[in-house]
């Protein structure tokens, strides 16, 4: 009838997205920023902003000569042994990132939560959930972020208008101080948060109206960055640079010193991170999500779903070394910037190219 | 385009046939009249809306019985100078008149080589001697309800829809039982990838006997381990009219007053059918309060358990102090007292269900009141603990549909447990893994959530009837259930938009 076509809507992608996109920057972004480019930490996510937009250009690119799904228009152009290579890159990419936002999550539930709680037992059990979600297909997951959508978004931004009471402006200033290393490196570290928006090479077989997935990614890239910023600023204002990049998570500190109006709750902290807890979930289920779908893929798994309990022993592991090697953090981090990012934005150009000249020798051949 | 009763019996049987095909609830018969028997006629009428048509008392029996004793070349004359003179005739000229004149409860004669049909008026349809519901009590609405016998459902539903486009399909069920289960749908609206769909379902299992359509959903459901329905039941016979209006299919089965409404999803679970009765405002007020409730039977014990152990912070220091002093000298864990009320409010209320009327309600009172005061002053558990479980409690009540509420009251022991572990964190835990549940269940096909995921399948009109009921007059498509091509249920013509801006203009020049 209408489900279980493994395809979702536009309205679904786009909030699939923006949760991807903003859980992990809300929580570290502002801490970041404000350690490397004090105040200029919003011009950083202007132009971390537009550089996304500018890699989404190059998605569009490749997405719009991509026939089938990505793994098929690698095998086309590379041959299977690389495009294997390059899916096992994809892999490793995706079981870090899943199994670092299980750190994360584990650390926020730990920090906010429960204090005395096992780090075992916590990331066990968001695991067997996200296992469960993963399980019925891409279509489940997308209806359950749809719904999450505004429940996570109104109390954020009503909280954002309350905590916006304590700015004090003069906090925000100076800017243009920071210098252009400092800048620069603001930058990429915003876009490197905005790197999940390849997201999309995997989404176009599942979507109902892939022409507009780019559209799509940059309507989420928009929103995650304005509200960023806003949260950066309500940040800065009521903390300055100097606590911003002490705290550890500022915007969920920020949230037990809003006092609401009528005063039932006395702090809202505990409810307000909800908002993190599901949209780190989100991002975390997306990661193994496609590690378990490229394993599918590797070794032509079918209606099973060995897969996918390697995929979540596999994080499992990879969370509990997060946990317990102290350089982990460091380490994920050098990955990411001298590994992942080249790869994952060269990747996409290489491709484009590749699909351009495929396809101008392919209407030279017709013509002659 | 009419179709014009023919002299042609033969013809005149063929149409009538082809209009109502798929109606396991009309019945016809062929007779032969006259001395010799030569002259054949043709009797139509909706089951049980029509009594034994031969009886001597009837104006069809009184009819025919003249009719036997006649030369056949006297028949016809004698119909044509006289059936008019018997009361309660009406004689119409097209089949279409024909059809709409028996669906309103009465019997159809045709009679070869007249062109004319007559309805003559029997007992009609069943009505409030069928029995008052006794559960989906409403403001405003109808007060009937189903019966035991499938033949009187289906009529209080023809009742209700009185086009040959109702279709009542039948089948058995039961190897030993042989029970009777119809389809009910419209003809035009349901989809048929669903008609299919519940028909091969219903052909999947073979069982020695069905005791009540509970056999039949259970048997049926797409989900078997899922503590929510995938059908909606309902014993009021508007509210499964209302469903076949929205394409949707209403399964009936013989011995049982409750019909099942596939396919169902949370939203419809919550609405009622004085939802459509009553002015949008309060509708949608209710509907509100009906969804708040929802989410609190399952979620507010558990909640009470992980902000009073675990996140005091939470609370102002006034109240935290008083729920302390309320605690005072209660020797359980807060968890232990939750499951203490929990299982006695779970226990008063199978016990209520099983004593007849007047004592359920005794048995009500005395738990509640007693039991709970008792409980207090014997320092067993807190006044605010009672609060909390009186108060949830309330909340299911307030959900419309039984088989809903009891997914919600089961739901409320995973979150007590898991809140009394892991505090707020086991609360997000088991609201998100109810929501990953139900973001994959299915009801024939149909995201159990819609439409508040996917509302753009039906161009985002099927949201303007979820949380908020907003006016009738915007409610102009028919929801998702419906097939593609009918999903228009209302029109306002232009002309009436035209005498409201009459209205309008003359108040304004009175201003």
């Amino acid at each position: 009838m209408f489900s279980n076509n493994q395809k979702i809507s536009l309205r679904q992608i786009r909030r699939l997205l923006i949760l991807d996109l903003f859980g992990l920057s809300s929580l570290l972004l502002p801490g970041l920023l404000a350690e490397s480019a004090g105040p200029d930490g919003i011009f950083c996510i202007a132009a971390g902003m537009t550089l996304a937009v500018g890699y989404i250009w190059i998605l569009g690119k490749v997405l719009a000569r991509m026939r089938g799904d990505y793994y098929s228009c690698m095998k086309t152009l590379f041959g299977s042994i690389i495009s294997d290579l390059l899916m096992v890159f994809y892999l490793f990419f995706f079981l870090l990132l899943a199994a670092f936002v299980v750190y994360q999550l584990t650390g926020l539930v730990r920090a906010w939560l429960l204090p005395q709680g096992s780090y075992g037992w916590i990331s066990f059990l968001v695991l067997i959930l996200a296992a469960y979600a993963t399980m019925r297909g891409i279509e489940g997951r997308a209806r359950i972020y749809e719904i999450l959508f505004w429940f996570l978004l109104i109390p954020l931004i009503l909280m954002m208008l309350l905590a916006a009471r304590g700015v004090n402006p003069d906090y925000w200033t100076p800017v243009c101080m920071s210098g252009w290393q400092n800048f620069g490196q603001g930058t990429l570290r915003v876009f490197v948060f905005f790197l999940p928006v390849f997201f999309i090479l995997f989404l176009k077989p599942y979507c109902t109206k892939p022409q507009r997935l780019c559209r799509c990614a940059r309507q989420a890239v928009f929103l995650t960055a304005i509200l960023n910023g806003i949260i950066f600023l309500v940040l800065l204002g009521n903390f300055q640079t100097k606590t911003t990049s002490f705290l550890q998570r500022p915007v969920i500190t920020l949230m037990s010193m809003v006092k609401l109006p009528g005063g039932f709750f006395a702090r809202m902290d505990a409810f307000m991170t909800a908002i993190w807890f599901f949209s780190l979930f989100a991002l975390m289920n997306t990661g193994v999500y496609y590690a378990s779908h490229i394993v599918k893929e590797l070794f032509h798994e079918r209606r099973t779903h060995y897969g996918l309990a390697a995929v979540m022993a596999l994080e499992f592991g990879l969370s509990q070394w997060f946990f317990s090697y102290h350089q982990a953090d460091a380490v994920y981090a050098w990955y990411l910037k001298y590994i992942a990012l080249p790869v994952l934005v060269l990747l996409p150009l290489i491709l484009w190219v590749a699909l351009a000249v495929k396809q101008a020798v392919k209407q030279g051949g017709v013509k002659a | 385009m009419s179709t014009p009763v023919s002299v042609s019996l033969q013809q005149n049987i063929a149409n009538f046939q082809t209009m109502f095909a798929d109606c396991a609830d009309i019945k016809t018969r062929k007779m032969k009249l006259g001395k010799e028997l030569k002259t054949e006629c043709f009797i139509a009428y909706v089951e049980v809306a029509v009594g034994n048509m031969l009886l001597e008392n009837s104006v069809l029996g009184k009819l025919l019985n003249t009719l036997w004793e006649m030369p056949e070349d006297q028949i016809l004359r004698y119909l044509k100078e006289n059936s008019f003179g018997i009361s309660d005739v009406t004689e119409y000229e097209t089949m279409e008149e024909a059809a709409t004149g028996m669906l309103t409860g009465d019997a159809i004669f045709l009679i070869d080589g007249y062109d004319r049909a007559l309805k003559i008026k029997d007992k009609g349809y069943p009505n409030m001697g069928v029995k008052e519901t006794q559960s989906e009590k409403v403001i405003r609405g109808s007060n009937e309800g189903f019966a035991e016998s499938i033949k009187v459902n289906t009529a209080l539903i023809r009742k209700r829809l009185r086009t040959p486009k109702v279709k009542v399909k039948e089948t058995f069920a039961g190897r030993r039982s042989y029970t009777n289960v119809d389809l009910v749908y419209m003809e035009d609206l349901v989809r048929p990838e669903l008609l299919a769909e519940i028909e091969r379902r219903l052909k999947e299992f073979e069982i020695d006997g069905v005791g009540d359509s509970g056999v039949i959903e259970q048997l049926t459901e797409g989900s078997w381990l899922s503590p929510f329905p995938q059908f909606q039941t309902t014993q009021r016979p508007d509210r499964a009219s209302m469903a076949i209006l929205e394409g949707r299919i209403v399964l009936l089965t013989d011995n049982s007053p409750v019909a099942l409404i596939l396919p169902a999803g949370y939203n419809s679970f919550i609405q009622t059918s004085d939802d459509y009765y009553s002015r949008w405002e309060i509708a949608s007020f209710t509907r509100v309060l009906r969804y708040i409730a929802s989410f609190l039977a399952m979620t507010l014990p558990g909640l009470y358990l992980a902000v009073t152990n675990f996140h005091t912070q939470i609370l102002p220091t006034d109240l935290l102090l008083s729920f302390a002093a309320a605690r005072q000298g209660v020797p359980f864990p807060a968890v232990v007292e939750i499951l203490i009320m929990e299982l006695a409010f779970e226990l008063l209320r199978e016990a209520g269900v099983r004593l007849p009327g007047a004592m359920g309600n005794t048995i009500g009172i005395v738990g509640g009141l007693i039991i709970g005061q008792a409980a207090v002053d014997a320092n067993i558990v807190s006044p605010s603990v009672v609060i909390v479980v009186a108060l949830t409690a309330l909340c299911s009540f307030a959900v419309p549909n039984e088989e809903f509420a009891t997914a919600f009251r089961i739901l409320k022991f995973g979150f007590i447990f898991l809140c009394a572990w892991l505090g707020f964190f086991g609360f997000l835990l088991s609201l998100l893994a109810v929501l990953v549940h139900l973001s994959h269940l299915e009801s024939f096909g149909i995201p159990y959530l819609m439409p508040f995921v996917g509302p753009d399948l039906n161009q985002y009109q099927d949201e303007r009837d979820t949380l908020l009921r907003l006016p009738l007059g915007w409610l102009k498509r028919r929801p998702i259930y419906t097939r593609d091509g009918a999903r228009i249920r209302l029109k306002i013509q232009e002309g009436q938009k035209g005498v409201k801006k009459e209205e309008k203009e003359k108040k304004d020049v009175f201003k």
